[in-house]
């Protein structure tokens, strides 16, 4: 399966939780009320992960990032281009 | 075969709308450019490389945040943050947009919907997308500094009224909330660290009192108090006259308040066109359809069948606009899609935030867990978890969401 990076920045997220309900396979929220990638390592606060994702994840993961109402999501491929927001 | 169809059909409804030669066309017309608005507008491009799609937006803004509008009011981000959209992304997506122009009516039987410039277009699908507008009734309407917090000119205005209270000598630095609802809880942040002395006007016996425990209300009427906000139980406002510096309200219980702004927290209402039927909101099943003909309505203003709560729903937050935007688009386009999403809201009272996910049924009483710092109601049917409101609990709500997205017990 292809690699993403998700990224969600930490100063732009405001906790609306919008991700988490679409997508909470790659989205959680933390005590301060951020979103975050869970993952391995276990880390509540990784606003960062390379994630393999399938294309049919791939459709949900782009969703959960376009409903941020703060546009705090970022997601790029193995080559590093940006896919959202693109 | 089916394409010539197709063709013959197209032709004879444009013939029997008998569309005057000069009449603007368009494939897909969008009233409202908010987020329902313009997801939908970017959705149907996506199903649909070549028709003309053209939303008519009321304001002059491209798509922005309304959750973002509270931290540009108090300053923590720059304006032109909360704008998600440029004009440019529109023009590159093919997506026209009527700038400033509000739909006026619909003629929903000859497909033409009429704008506030006279202009009539032919439509072939119509979405009505137009959110709601800010309730400022009577006594407030029509006087100066009356503050409705919706739009990012409301906010503009809110600035400029904090920013000249903020002026007046102290003692006369002095505001009042009237409404006990959501709306109304943005302006406590907005005032107190002006030193502007905040009175909350509730005409009911608490906060929230129709969606909320008593308990519930007391943890966030305690956070309100500990920032200094006065409130008021049981009064209305009877009347209001202009002063050299604000406004004097008289209250139902006899007593006169002299401020100088009044946040207005009233609810929204229903903005739909003439000639497209609405109660309360405007009226859709599960695909967002409503029931004249080739019209759809997503958002705010958007009275539907809410498939994972089994009842009518209308719901004013960000998420349940982008979705129902995406879904109805997906349905004008040809692909059926059936609206499920669970309501989710938060919002922040100074540092602590509030959240509400699910349904609230009026039936059930919910299970209160708290223990000083967090606050949580669930609601719970035949032990599976439909809704809950959380005060100052952030971690555990993904797995909330979760719990009631998959009809699940509760996790805490």
């Amino acid at each position: 399966m292809p690699k993403f990076t998700i990224k969600v920045d930490p100063e732009l997220c405001i906790g609306a939780a919008s991700c988490v309900t679409i997508d909470p396979t790659h989205f959680q929220l933390n005590a301060e009320n951020k979103a975050y990638i869970p993952g391995e390592p276990a880390d509540d606060h990784a606003y960062e992960r390379v994630m393999e994702i399938s294309e049919e994840q791939k459709e949900n993961l782009i969703l959960a990032a376009q409903s941020c109402p703060t546009l705090a999501i970022f997601i790029y491929d193995e080559t590093g281009n940006q896919v959202y927001p693109a | 075969m089916f394409f010539v169809m197709h063709r013959w059909s197209l032709a004879a409804n444009v013939t029997a709308c008998k569309m005057p030669p000069d009449m603007d066309h368009a494939r897909y017309i969008i009233v409202g450019g908010g987020v329902a608005g313009t997801v939908a507008a970017e959705t149907l491009r996506m199903q649909d490389a070549e028709a003309r799609i053209v939303i008519v937006s009321a304001e002059d803004y491209p798509l922005y945040s309304r959750v973002l509008l509270p931290n540009y009011v108090r300053g923590k981000i720059p304006r032109e943050k909360v704008f998600l959209r440029t004009w440019e992304q529109y023009a590159a997506k093919k997506i026209e947009v009527l700038r400033g122009r509000a739909v006026v009516s619909v003629d929903a039987v000859a497909h033409i919907a009429t704008l506030d410039d006279g202009a009539e277009w032919q439509y072939e699908k119509l979405l009505v997308a137009t959110g709601g507008k800010a309730a400022v009734p009577p006594p407030f309407a029509g006087l100066p500094h009356m503050l409705p917090f919706h739009t990012v000119d409301d906010a503009d205005r809110i600035r400029t009224e904090v920013e000249r209270l903020s002026m007046l000598p102290e003692g006369s630095r002095r505001a009042a909330i009237v409404g006990g609802g959501f709306i109304a809880l943005e302006f406590p942040p907005f005032f107190a660290p002006h030193g502007i002395e905040t009175h909350l006007l509730l005409r009911g016996p608490r906060f929230l009192h129709r969606i909320m425990t008593p308990e519930g209300s007391t943890v966030i009427e305690r956070i309100l108090e500990s920032y200094g906000v006065i409130i008021h139980r049981n009064v209305e406002v009877k009347g209001v006259s202009e002063m050299p510096d604000g406004l004097m309200l008289t209250l139902s219980d006899g007593s006169t308040l002299e401020v100088g702004a009044v946040g207005i927290g009233l609810g929204l209402a229903t903005n739909a066109p003439e000639g497209v039927l609405h109660g309360a909101g405007i009226g859709a099943d599960a695909q967002l359809k409503t029931a004249q003909a080739d019209m759809w309505t997503a958002g705010d203003a958007a009275e539907f069948d809410d498939i994972i709560a089994g009842c009518r729903h209308q719901l004013g937050n960000w998420l349940n606009a982008d979705q129902q935007g995406r879904c109805a688009a997906k349905n004008m386009a040809g692909t059926r899609c059936t609206f499920e999403n669970v309501s989710q809201y938060s919002m922040y009272i100074f540092d602590t935030v509030i959240a509400m996910a699910g349904d609230r049924p009026k039936d059930v009483v919910p299970r209160i867990i708290a223990d000083g710092a967090k606050h949580v109601e669930l609601y719970e049917k035949d032990g599976i978890l439909v809704g809950a409101t959380m005060i100052g609990l952030a971690a555990e709500r993904s797995a909330i969401i979760a719990a009631i997205k998959n009809k699940q017990t509760s996790p805490l």
